[in-house]
């Protein structure tokens, strides 16, 4: 599904340099659901980004789907993300200013469907996560948990066949971690999607398949 | 997408309100501003009706012994008892001659008022049932040829108007559209349906038609004219005191002080007051476009305010909303769909200003407020309002677009 080789990421601020990410070899299959753990600052969070294509390593490539994608361009990354993968964060980021059904709608916005196809696609994602109830509420009426869920729902409303989830239950109590954690199980074990989960909760990641150990930007296991 | 954005604004509505009533207010200053620069350069490009270059205008008036009274010829005697024959033919006739008989003048007239005066005889009248507004001069048969006026139908005044129990005239194509809608109106009676007293009316009768008349010059809107034939021996003529002078190309100075010389030669109870029409012209062009153009430096300057003032809402809207920048770039968003987000929400913003703009400036031609002013340059003013302001809103919204691209998604999303 994706695969990194000898990937490298250095973050150059002011003759400061950090060397989050360094010589880092990574091939998750198909279907998958893999966590990832170590300490803070060993390099989790960047790991995510570069396979969520939202940033470039300094060194090695990444390749999806056999394809590398490390010299595509912003365009065809844009595409690549929209199309292939699904992203859910930490603090949910929702946008205050659209309620939870056009929240899930974003991903669709950037592709040529409509409005009609784009909004039932959205109830759909949003009953597939219990909340099809609070589509017209808006983020802040919403308790944490909820907010994850249209997060998750937001992230899977385009079918990705990569989910990358960074430390989806570290905002929340360990009831609703379990229920988040519940529902992505679903998800690979309903859709076959692959998911990436970023987790410091090792109960959490024992329900995952395989779970990934970094320190200090290297990968130990 | 466009609903989206619509969704976006709506729902930060409180944020936008001071955005759009912003373009709002603007839309109303370049409107009044455009359509009147626009109303002008129509007006501007419009025949004049006349060539003033050479032509000079003579004021005469009593010598000022009787506590500023401002008179012509005859004192002021004629206008309070009615005479039917004018008392000063001979003086008038006289005095023309004196003038034509100067080598530098070509050919010269009595008329009042002058073009370029600032004095204007409106009248307004009952005619066919409908009221008729227009504006008026008399003058004696040079005129033509001292104004280089243009016939378009009929004739100009001639020896074969004397004594025939009719006032002559020739009016504007503009009058005569008016007046006479389609029907040709040479020869046609212009009588006013009933006098405003009672009296009966002498006839006015229509000889020709003239391409235009615009009295005040090339900022002049008002071409529904009239020319009334000045006859010596009439009433009317008793009280002229302004007469039209075509001098030779080149008379400069001294051929104003050597005519006002003789006249005053063979008049010293009176003073005469002579000007090119050309500097009249241009004291009319300026008396004009002055309170225009410092109308337009303050639209100018306050569009720019306006302009500074929606840059930095958006570029401030930019950097409140990173975090959604990076979400939208996160689940597929290239750079320029964000650069077209941050476009696209001025210029929805800007729709609706303009929509609530338009709504309001329709008002005028629908409560009849236009005057003057044509339908053709309303909507044009209006289109170019339009234009103009999302112009505006595009170069305003284009730096902070440039800099929603900058926004690196990993970042954004990294700090919670
Ligand atoms: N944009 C950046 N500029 C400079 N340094 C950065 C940047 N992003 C991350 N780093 C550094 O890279 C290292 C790895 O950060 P990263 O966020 O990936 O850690 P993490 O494992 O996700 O930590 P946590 O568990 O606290 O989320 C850290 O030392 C961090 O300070
Ligand atoms: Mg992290």
């Amino acid at each position: 599904m994706i695969r990194l080789d000898d990937v490298e990421k250095v973050y150059r601020t002011d003759r400061i340099e950090t060397v989050a990410l360094s010589g880092v070899n990574l091939e998750i299959e198909e279907g998958e659901f893999v966590s990832i753990m170590g300490p803070s600052g060993c390099g989790k969070s960047t790991l995510l980004h570069l396979m969520g294509l939202l940033d470039a390593p300094s060194k090695g490539t990444i390749s999806l789907s056999g394809a590398p994608v490390t010299d595509a361009s912003d365009k065809s990354l844009a595409r690549l993300r929209n199309e292939s993968i699904g992203f859910v964060f930490q603090s949910f980021h929702l946008i205050p200013d659209l309620s939870v059904l056009d929240n899930v709608e974003i991903p669709l916005l950037y592709r040529r469907v409509g409005a009609a196809e784009r909004r039932k696609a959205a109830e759909a994602a949003l009953e597939r996560v219990g909340l099809a109830a609070r589509k017209h509420h808006f983020p802040s009426q919403l308790s944490g948990g909820q907010q994850q869920r249209v997060a998750i729902a937001r992230a899977i409303v385009g079918k990705p066949r990569l989910l990358l989830a960074d430390e989806p239950t570290g905002n929340l109590d360990s009831q609703m971690g379990d229920d988040i954690v519940a529902i992505l199980q679903d998800l690979t074990a309903q859709e076959k999607t692959t998911l990436v989960m970023v987790t410091h909760d090792p109960r959490q990641a024992e329900k995952t398949t395989r779970t990934i150990r970094m320190f200090d930007g290297r990968r130990v296991s | 997408m466009i609903r989206h954005l619509f969704k976006l604004i709506w729902n930060r509505k409180r944020a936008n309100a001071l955005v759009i009533s912003e373009i709002f207010v603007c839309f109303l200053v370049l409107f009044a501003v455009l359509t009147q620069i626009l109303y002008n350069v129509s007006n501007y490009r419009k025949p004049l009706g006349f060539a003033y270059a050479n032509v000079s205008g003579l004021n005469l008036r009593l010598q000022d012994n009787e506590g500023g009274r401002q008179t012509s010829l005859t004192g002021s005697a004629a206008m309070s008892e009615p005479v039917a024959e004018n008392p000063y033919q001979d003086r008038q006739r006289a005095l023309l001659q004196v003038v034509k008989a100067d080598p530098a003048v070509e050919d010269a007239a009595w008329a009042a008022p002058l073009p370029m005066s600032h004095s204007n005889e409106t009248r307004s009248l009952m005619f066919r049932k409908h009221r008729v507004r227009y504006s008026m001069a008399r003058c004696t048969d040079e005129y033509k040829d001292v104004m280089g006026i243009e016939i378009t139908r009929g004739r100009w005044f001639s020896p074969e108007d004397d004594g025939g129990g009719y006032e002559a005239m020739v009016i504007t194509e503009a009058l005569a559209r008016l007046a006479f809608g389609d029907e040709d109106p040479v020869g046609k009676s212009f009588t006013a349906d009933r006098s405003e007293s009672g009296e009966p009316l002498p006839e006015k009768r229509v000889v020709g038609v003239m391409g235009a008349f615009r009295q005040e010059g090339e900022m002049d809107a008002q071409d529904v004219y009239a020319l009334s034939r000045l006859e010596y021996s009439g009433r009317p003529m008793s009280s002229i005191d302004g007469m039209a002078l075509r001098l030779k190309p080149g008379s400069d100075a001294s051929v104003e002080a050597r005519i006002t010389a003789s006249l005053l030669a063979a008049a010293p109870d009176f003073s005469f007051r002579m000007e090119p029409l050309e500097a009249a012209a241009e004291f009319n062009r300026r008396a004009f476009m002055a309170p225009i153009a410092l109308f337009g430096v303050v639209a100018l300057f306050l569009t720019f305010m306006v302009a500074l003032g929606l840059s930095g809402v958006l570029w401030q809207s930019v950097t409140s909303r990173i975090r959604e920048i990076g979400v939208r770039r996160a689940m597929g968003a290239s750079a320029q769909d964000v650069r077209w987000q941050v476009i696209g929400e001025l210029l929805v913003m800007s729709t609706i200003a303009i929509l609530a703009g338009v709504v309001v400036v329709l008002q005028f031609p629908f409560l009849d407020l236009l005057g003057a002013m044509s339908r053709g340059v309303f909507v044009a003013g209006l289109s170019l309002t339009i234009v103009s302001l999302y112009g505006l809103a595009l170069v305003c919204a284009l730096h902070p677009a440039r800099l929603a691209t900058t926004v690196h998604p990993a970042e954004a999303l990294r700090y919670e």
